[in-house]
């Protein structure tokens, strides 16, 4: 069977802090991207609605975007964003247990925030093809969805080593950068909450 | 001094060592099978190596699809290539040159140099790495495929073009994970004592380059999901298969395609000082230079050539538009200035002092590259200029042609100048040089007619208009002759590099008489081996270390002739 050479020794210097930094920063880049691209069609949109003389309005007649569980998605991450702060808080205090408590509630947290935005397509109820809204608000939220699956998946993995005692009061990267990660998620959010649920 | 470590794999060839190395003390680890070695490799080497022969190989492909594309605008009508095709293999002429050639060209020299450079015993990241290779190769691949199955921006088949837009995303997102493998190895794997700002140029370059693509890539990458969201459900957005170029057309335009020839000038301000054969003078700036072309980034947040237009707009729009030229059209004409005036610096302190500088082949491709930067960048001071009326026409191609000719000469000149300490052996400084030569005419041969038809209003891209005949004809004419050019340097280059990188001499370690890490480890290098010249004291630790030996040598033989 073929398996991967030895790979050189674990690099200095806050390795693992520094690349999941490089990866928050394409990730904001990448959000700003979908963001953008929004911004510029829906204004597209508006501008051909003004010329056609028609209501200005980007969101389909009839529809109203679900704001409450926007909003409450938005505490949520930031309630996500603090407790991720206390997992680094705790594990420089060599406090694991407490480690692992937050770590869990980032995992629930997130769960939440996944269950509201499943919430909010439910009670949106328009189809991806029913409008050019419909099409850039699923394009937008469903790339920021996949940015949460990934920040779930790193809150299990952080969470399981962290109980088997692979991080330390002196080795603290793989929490700060589990914490980084769920910060920039938090900031993300704020975004995506304010171009897309707010401005509309 | 003395070069201590552990291997992580076996090196392809004996190593060879020069007068500046001592021997290796390595544990070898036992190789994988040859070409299962390859595969799976996590040696920054290799897959240094691996970006560098695909990428040269996609490079002679897409020179052939330009020149046939350049030729099918000399006269109206299919002549070369049917009619249906001709805009989707423009598009893939523009994002094949961007994103399977000079991007990962300049990347795979960043990957296999970088940390030799920096002396590390690996890349920071090397399984990432590898992924970041595997995944770009294998997208490019489906890229391809996509095209061949007529998809890409404006292809009828609509599942192909699809499948254009998801291997598109892979490719940004591979080839943004090989940056941050770059920015990761000088941010965290830098030898004890060298600070950020005693990295070699190149390395330099390739870490503000790293963090441009970065920052850069993922908006192209957001872009592109929400274009294929929209085509593949919907396509009421965007305006279907035709209107993807219009939305991915900034990534290979002003000013993103300064993003992409940073690491030329890195190159050639590694090159000064080596062809000089002394310290840099005022070297800070050098660095400070090279940091000035990220402002190139700016590029992911504009999208698109910002204009100039003062026509009816208030005081502060008409300041707002002035930054915004200052920034995306003046500022990247200085770092291409500065290079080569502080790399004059260098070689005129040489002539004054009485040495002879020796500039090796690889300077005249990376001098080539520069001057054709420097150049793009002035053409690229008109552009915005609404009265001109540049905007839309081939002018703003031949920007884009020079920049990018300019990363693959650079890429090329990079190739020949660290082969012997990749392959351990050397390309004949003659061949390259005639080489940079015929580059550099096909650069200026490619790029340059399209200035002129540009204020002729040629317009961007299009193969049928009215208005063909005369100055214009001959400018496509030009722009054919200079493509084939290049693609004969580039398949001249590789027929090169197979029969010198094999079978030509075999050199020492360091045999350009350099003055950074790299070439004080064994050639060819592998991961693992760093130098062990103690802790890191200036910019120019190799150099340091020769002149602590002459300095010896020569108190020694005073102390002997006293005796």
């Amino acid at each position: 069977m073929l398996a991967l050479p030895r790979a050189v020794a674990p690099g200095r210097r806050h390795s693992l802090l520094v690349g999941t930094s490089f990866g928050v920063a394409a990730g904001a880049a990448a959000l700003a991207g979908l963001l953008g691209t929004y911004l510029v069609a829906r204004e597209r949109e508006l501008d051909a609605l003004r010329d056609a003389g028609e209501t200005v309005r980007f969101l389909p007649d009839g529809i109203l975007m679900p704001e409450i569980p926007a909003n409450i998605m938005l505490f949520v991450f930031l309630g996500a964003s603090v407790m991720a702060q206390w997992a680094v808080y705790a594990i420089r205090r060599a406090d694991r247990r407490h480690t692992a408590m937050a770590i869990g509630l980032v995992f629930l947290f997130g769960v939440g925030a996944l269950n509201l935005q499943i919430a909010i397509y439910r009670e949106l109820g328009v189809g991806l093809t029913s409008s050019p809204f419909a099409t850039l608000f699923y394009g937008v939220t469903g790339g920021f969805l996949i940015a949460l699956l990934v920040g779930l998946v790193l809150a299990v993995v952080t969470a399981f080593r962290s109980l088997g005692g692979r991080y330390a009061a002196t080795d603290t990267d793989g929490v700060a950068a589990f914490a980084l990660y769920w910060h920039f998620l938090a900031v993300a959010f704020c975004a995506v909450w304010f171009v897309v649920y707010v401005n509309k | 001094m003395t070069i201590t470590d552990t291997r992580t794999e076996e090196p392809d060839s004996a190593a060879s060592h020069g007068p500046g190395a001592a021997s290796a003390s390595a544990t070898v680890t036992a190789p994988p099978a040859r070409v299962a070695g390859w595969l799976v490799s996590a040696d920054h080497t290799r897959i240094g190596r691996l970006y560098i022969g695909t990428s040269l190989l996609a490079a002679v492909a897409v020179l052939v699809v330009g020149t046939l594309v350049m030729a099918e605008r000399i006269d109206t009508g299919g002549t070369f290539l049917p009619t249906d095709t001709i805009d989707q293999l423009t598009t893939f002429l523009w994002l094949g040159l961007a994103f399977l050639v000079v991007v990962p060209l300049l990347l795979g020299v960043a990957i296999a140099v970088v940390p030799l450079q920096l002396g590390a015993p690996g890349i920071a990241y090397p399984r990432a790495a590898a992924l970041a290779f595997w995944g770009w190769f294998l997208s490019g691949v489906v890229v391809v495929a996509a095209y061949l199955a007529n998809g890409g921006p404006g292809g009828g088949e609509a599942d192909a073009v699809d499948v254009f837009l998801v291997s598109f995303i892979v490719l940004l997102a591979a080839l943004a994970l090989g940056a941050a493998c770059v920015a990761g190895t000088v941010i965290t794997q830098r030898a004890p004592g060298m600070g950020l700002l005693d990295v070699p140029p190149f390395s330099f370059a390739s870490l503000v380059s790293a963090g441009a693509l970065l920052l850069t890539l993922p908006v192209l990458a957001g872009t592109v999901a929400l274009l294929f969201v929209d085509h593949h459900y919907a396509r009421i957005v965007f305006g279907g298969n035709q209107g993807i170029m219009g939305e991915m057309g900034w990534s290979v335009l002003q000013p993103q395609t300064y993003v992409y020839a940073i690491p030329a000038l890195g190159l050639l301000a590694e090159l000064f000082p080596v062809a000089a054969g002394r310290r840099q003078p005022t070297r800070a700036v050098v660095i400070g230079a090279l940091g000035l072309a990220g402002a190139a980034t700016i590029g992911g947040a504009m999208q698109g050539t910002p204009t100039l237009d003062f026509d009816g707009v208030t005081p502060i729009q008409g300041l707002g538009q002035l930054v915004l030229y200052g920034i995306t059209a003046l500022l990247p004409v200085l770092p291409f200035l500065m290079v080569f005036g502080l790399g004059g610096l260098a070689l005129k302190s040489a002539v004054n002092s009485g040495g002879r500088p020796r500039p090796g082949a690889p300077f005249g491709f990376a001098v080539a590259a520069v001057l054709m930067g420097l150049v793009g960048a002035l053409v690229g001071v008109l552009t915005p200029i609404e009265d001109l009326e540049l905007l839309g026409t081939v002018y703003q191609e031949a920007q884009t042609y020079y920049l990018l000719f300019a990363g693959l000469l650079a890429g090329m000149g990079a190739v020949a100048y660290w082969g012997p300490k990749l392959w351990g052996r050397q390309l004949p400084e003659k061949a390259v040089g005639g080489l940079a030569a015929l580059g550099l005419l096909g650069t200026v041969l490619a790029a340059f007619p399209y200035v002129i038809a540009g204020f002729l209003n040629q317009p961007l891209g299009a193969v049928d208009w009215d208005d063909l005949d005369g100055p214009i004809q001959i400018c496509n004419v030009a722009a054919t002759v200079g493509f084939g050019l290049l693609a004969l340097t580039v398949i001249g280059f590789g027929l090169l590099a197979l029969r010198g990188f094999a079978r030509g001499d075999v050199v020492g370690d360091d045999p350009w008489d350099a003055q950074t890490l790299e070439w004080a480890v064994p050639s060819p290098a592998v991961a693992g081996v760093v130098p062990d010249l103690g802790l890191v004291r200036s910019p120019e630790p190799l150099l340091d270390a020769k002149e602590a030996v002459s300095a010896g040598a020569s108190a020694g033989a005073t102390d002997g002739g006293a005796a």
